[in-house]
């Protein structure tokens, strides 16, 4: 073995490890011989101070965890705080409308209001009323229908030129007119 | 009968104890950070020694089994706590602590500071080459003895134990 040994030989043979032909170039070659004996002081100084007592490790303060790390936490928590202040406003508000009648109550008003202007049938009532003889109690009877048939044909009073004139209150009829 | 066994076995365990347990403390006290530690977890080996025992079975050849007890007990504790190493910064030493309780000749001729510095390398070496420093070279096991008792090959003990030897040099020349 004519070339010097590798660092990774000369390791192996400080222990007692290494080729015959690796022993062999040590013995013959000075410079191979001095990093053996220098690497081993080394390894003597380095074994002497780690079969030693190890020190104790140094107490010091506990490490502060970094900000960052709570911040999944903090965006969970105004996530959390947010809408539980979304719902905590909200709720109040129906309640308050269920108190003052319910929004059913106002509900069926407006529909009512918009029934009666739909479907307002008092001015067919009116003249009902006229065409039946009086006494009738406002109930129709058999030979009542040919007076009813002819107050009936005259229209509703909303229709056509009689809506200037007439006592209309269908509102939404005159709006076609 | 469980008395007589164990009355059997309690010699067998002192001469154990007495002959393997300062090379189990030392080798726990390399492996791990705390020395308190370390005196805890080399106690809990010989327990498991002590269950071995009382078990009965084959022969065991105790110095090898010992060994692969002790590193996997270290690495197991090593594991488990590395929260508490991580909040304690474990990379500074009391002063006061430096020497140890009997400074050999070697340790009176470096510099505490150099003494610090080569304890610092030690634990900062990965744990495969901190292991087979300790095995190889501190505690004289054989490449194949070291190879057994950490479970790989006599050719990954020898490139650990370079690197090893690299990194701790450096660390004595004060290049880390």
């Amino acid at each position: 073995m004519k070339r010097c040994l590798s660092e990774r030989a000369l390791v192996l043979l400080s222990v007692g490890e290494g080729t015959a032909a690796e022993r062999e170039h040590r013995d013959g070659c000075s410079t191979c011989a001095a990093r053996l004996r220098a690497l081993t002081a080394d390894l003597r100084g380095i074994g002497g101070v780690l079969r030693g007592a190890p020190p104790r490790l140094a107490r010091r303060e506990p490490r502060r965890a970094p900000l960052w790390r709570f911040a999944p936490a903090l965006a969970i928590a105004v996530l959390v705080g947010v809408i539980g202040v979304h719902r905590l406003y909200e709720r109040p508000r129906l309640e308050r409308v269920d108190g003052e009648g319910g929004a059913e109550a106002s509900v069926n008003a407006s529909a009512e209001e918009v029934s009666d202007a739909l479907f307002d049938t008092s001015g067919e009532r009116a003249l009902l009323a006229m065409a039946l003889p009086p006494g009738a109690g406002g109930r129709l009877t058999v030979t009542e229908a040919p007076e009813v048939e002819r107050a009936l044909g005259l229209g509703s009073p909303c229709t056509g030129e009689r809506f200037v004139g007439a006592d209309c209150s269908d509102y939404t009829s005159a709006l076609f007119f | 009968m469980v008395g007589t066994a164990a009355a059997a076995d309690s010699v067998n365990y002192e001469e154990l104890y007495c002959a393997h347990r300062p090379r189990v403390l030392r080798l726990c006290r390399l492996l791990l950070s705390d020395p308190d530690e370390a005196h805890d977890l080399s106690q809990e080996v010989f327990l498991k020694m002590l269950h071995q025992l009382s078990a009965g079975g084959e022969e065991i050849a105790w110095g090898p089994w010992l060994n692969r007890v002790t590193v996997n007990a270290c690495r197991d504790r090593w594991r488990v706590a590395w929260w508490r190493r991580w909040r304690a910064e474990p990379h500074g030493f009391d002063e006061a602590a430096l020497p140890g309780d009997s400074p050999t000749p070697e340790q009176e001729a470096l510099g505490a500071e150099q003494r610090r510095e080569i304890w610092k390398a030690f634990r900062g070496l990965p744990a495969r080459q901190r292991e087979v420093f300790a095995l190889r070279f501190l505690e004289g096991c054989s490449t194949e003895e070291t190879a057994q008792a950490l479970g790989v090959t006599g050719g990954s003990v020898k490139r650990h134990l370079f690197r090893a030897v690299q990194r701790m040099r450096g660390a004595l020349r004060g290049d880390s």
